[in-house]
């Protein structure tokens, strides 16, 4: 059932990278999963493509503002991706207002945390409108901590101080963050999934494998919070 | 499981956590999105810095015909120059109703003033 928009308006917070890590390990674990790939220079249609990935992923490039909402009633998997582009455009804006999760990746930067609040914002005001024809209409989102360091590894102060900041002002946001590893970067150079990688130099292979499990099972746990209250798209 | 009879026929032990792919398995395929209010949701994005981004389909790439306009004239009187950064999106549109009328840029600019009664 979700649609799930990945959003942020700065460049490279690590949406594709979440999309397609949480797309192909879902669909590995046996679910229908379709990525609409939204971002102009089309990095998951590429990878899908010009890739030999054995990864069951339908991926749609081609995502503009007016063929968005024809695209999704086209699709029939259990769950549908869409990997926006990094800027505040309407198609963003208006994947935000169709979809049922929004997962808002930042990297412990300023930059990229201020931008997300601009997604929030205009999240909560996609809901408020959608609420005026279906009051209990809610778009449920968690920010997504990105470029992490690997567990173990020190800490930054700036990542400490924003993930203190995103607490106090009540935004909801995965405990697991991605870690900045070699085989998610790896991802989009040897076009393959990350279990498809076995046999490369890419580093802690098992450990980015844990890590992207924790994050899927800590969204589909999300996903199944929410789940009830999605029927008011029905 | 009742080796010692301490449950009840009903009772069980509980099942252990689902794997994922149960969990997965639980979900439908996604249904048809019903249509959203476009413009008052573009509104509310806009007050976020919500644009689009996209070009027109009759944009740059097929409105500019620079053969279709008039040939620039000197004007009579003194002139002034003005550069200006438009979206994209403004940019496609003022050049196609330049080109839709034949004008230069500049007589194209004075029109629209002209049009909206601006002196």
């Amino acid at each position: 059932m979700p649609v799930i928009a990945v959003s942020n308006p700065k460049g490279g917070a690590g949406k594709s990278t979440t999309t397609l890590l949480l797309a192909t390990y879902l669909a590995q674990k046996g679910a229908s999963v379709t990525v609409l790939d939204a971002d102009p220079n089309q990095p998951i249609l590429d990878w899908k493509s010009n890739g030999n990935s054995k990864t069951r992923l339908t991926v749609v490039g081609g995502i503009r503002e007016n063929n968005l909402m024809e695209t999704l009633e086209n699709q029939h998997q259990q769950f549908v991706f869409i990997d926006l582009e990094g800027t505040a455009s309407l198609l963003v804006s208006r994947s935000i207002a169709m979809a049922d999760f929004v997962i808002v990746p930042v990297q412990a930067s300023a930059v990229d945390v201020r931008q997300a609040g601009k997604a929030i914002r205009a999240i909560r005001d996609e809901e408020k409108v959608a609420q005026r024809s279906n009051p209990t209409r809610r778009i449920p989102f968690r920010v997504l901590m990105t470029r992490t360091p690997a567990p173990g590894a020190p800490v930054s102060n700036v990542q400490r101080q924003l993930e203190a900041e995103i607490g106090a002002a009540g935004i909801a946001r995965f405990h697991t963050s991605l870690a900045e590893r070699i085989a998610f970067k790896a991802l989009f150079v040897e076009r393959l999934a990350l279990d498809e990688m076995g046999s490369l130099p890419v580093g802690n292979l098992e450990a980015a494998c844990e890590n992207v499990h924790q994050l899927a099972e800590e969204l589909i746990t999300c996903l199944e919070q929410i789940e009830p209250e999605g029927k008011p798209h029905e | 499981m009742n080796k010692f009879g301490l449950l009840e026929e009903e009772e069980s032990l509980p099942a252990g956590p689902a794997t994922m792919a149960e969990k997965l398995a639980q979900f439908p395929r996604v249904t048809p999105r019903p249509a959203i209010d476009l413009a008052a949701a573009d509104a509310a994005a806009a007050r976020h810095g919500f644009t689009s981004r996209e070009l027109p389909d009759d944009g740059i790439g097929t409105a500019t015909a620079p053969h279709m306009r008039r040939r620039r004239a000197v004007p009579a009187e003194p002139t002034r120059h003005l550069a200006i950064r438009l979206t994209a999106n403004a940019y496609a549109r003022f050049v196609a109703y330049a080109d839709r009328h034949q004008l230069t840029y500049h007589d194209a600019l004075a029109q629209l003033l002209d049009d909206c009664g601006e002196r």
